[in-house]
């Protein structure tokens, strides 16, 4: 990966994509800025928000697939 | 003996693989939001999202099945995969098929409806989930591209990358755009922030 800057980190760290050389400087970095923290709490809280407002699938879709999955096993035990 | 409940998405697929139907049932309720939300953000058609989304699970299954499966320990990462790899497939196949439209204008998908949802319920819900919808439609087109695949389809920044031809720095830097934007939006709807 090319040169990151912090606020970048902040953003791997928060998605989890950090090595363990990377999560150490980061967590050093927010122990001394806490600018820094509150922007990588800001990423966790949006992150939040937009899990907690994920779309369900159908009740149907869900059966439909269950449906074919056993329909599949049926055939290939005959 | 571990529980279905703590088990990890290789050890259900190895389940399901050896017969356990149970198993599917498990691996699908863990990532079946996730998955369908990707898929409806990209295709922006909830009945059109529901066709795609079980025919990413059917492919799954028959890879499965015919034991090709070979993403060990990869999973979520490999569904998300079929998933926007068929949304593709969709607009690939918009791009050559004239559309199917009524008198009126409106798409021919919008009329099959199979959703067992009532219709009281199904209007509150649209206008909780609408607004996820509406804010990331309101962000610039290449920050919205970023958020639905690392966010959603949970690529990671890498593979956001690639699927984009664009630089990983120029990924991040759109994807932080779009949280910020996102923010600011959301604090703009009066959306509450659930408490850390």
């Amino acid at each position: 990966m090319k040169q990151t800057s912090t606020s970048q980190l902040v953003l791997i760290h928060a998605y989890g994509e950090t090595s363990q050389a990377q999560r150490e400087t980061i967590e050093k970095e927010f122990s001394e800025n806490s600018t820094l923290y509150e922007e990588y709490m800001n990423v966790i809280k949006v992150k939040r928000m937009l899990n907690g407002k994920m779309k369900s699938p159908s009740a149907t879709s869900v059966r439909i697939i269950m449906q074919y999955s056993c329909k599949n096993e049926h055939l290939q035990e005959n | 003996m571990r529980t279905q409940q703590v088990m990890s998405d290789q050890e259900l697929v190895d389940q399901y693989i050896a017969g356990n139907e149970i198993a599917l049932e498990r691996l699908i309720e863990r990532h079946k939001d996730k998955i369908y939300t990707s898929i409806y953000l990209m295709v922006k058609d909830q009945y059109l999202a529901e066709d795609i989304f079980q025919e990413t699970f059917i492919k799954a299954i028959d890879t499965l099945r015919a034991g090709k499966y070979n993403e060990e320990g990869k999973y979520a990462p490999w569904v998300a995969r079929i998933a926007y790899n068929l949304c593709i497939d969709h607009f690939r196949k918009l791009k050559r098929l004239p559309g199917i439209v009524t008198s009126e204008g409106d798409d021919i998908f919008k009329y099959m409806k199979f959703d067992e949802t009532p219709i009281e319920e199904h209007v509150q819900l649209e206008k909780f989930e609408g607004k996820l919808k509406e804010l990331i439609e309101q962000l610039p087109e290449e920050q919205k591209e970023v958020v639905i695949l690392r966010h959603f389809f949970n690529f990671s920044f890498k593979e956001v990358s690639e699927y984009t031809h664009s630089p990983i720095n120029t990924c991040l830097g759109r994807m932080r755009y779009a949280l910020i934007n996102l923010r600011k939006m959301m604090e703009e709807n009066n959306m509450v922030f659930k408490p850390l």
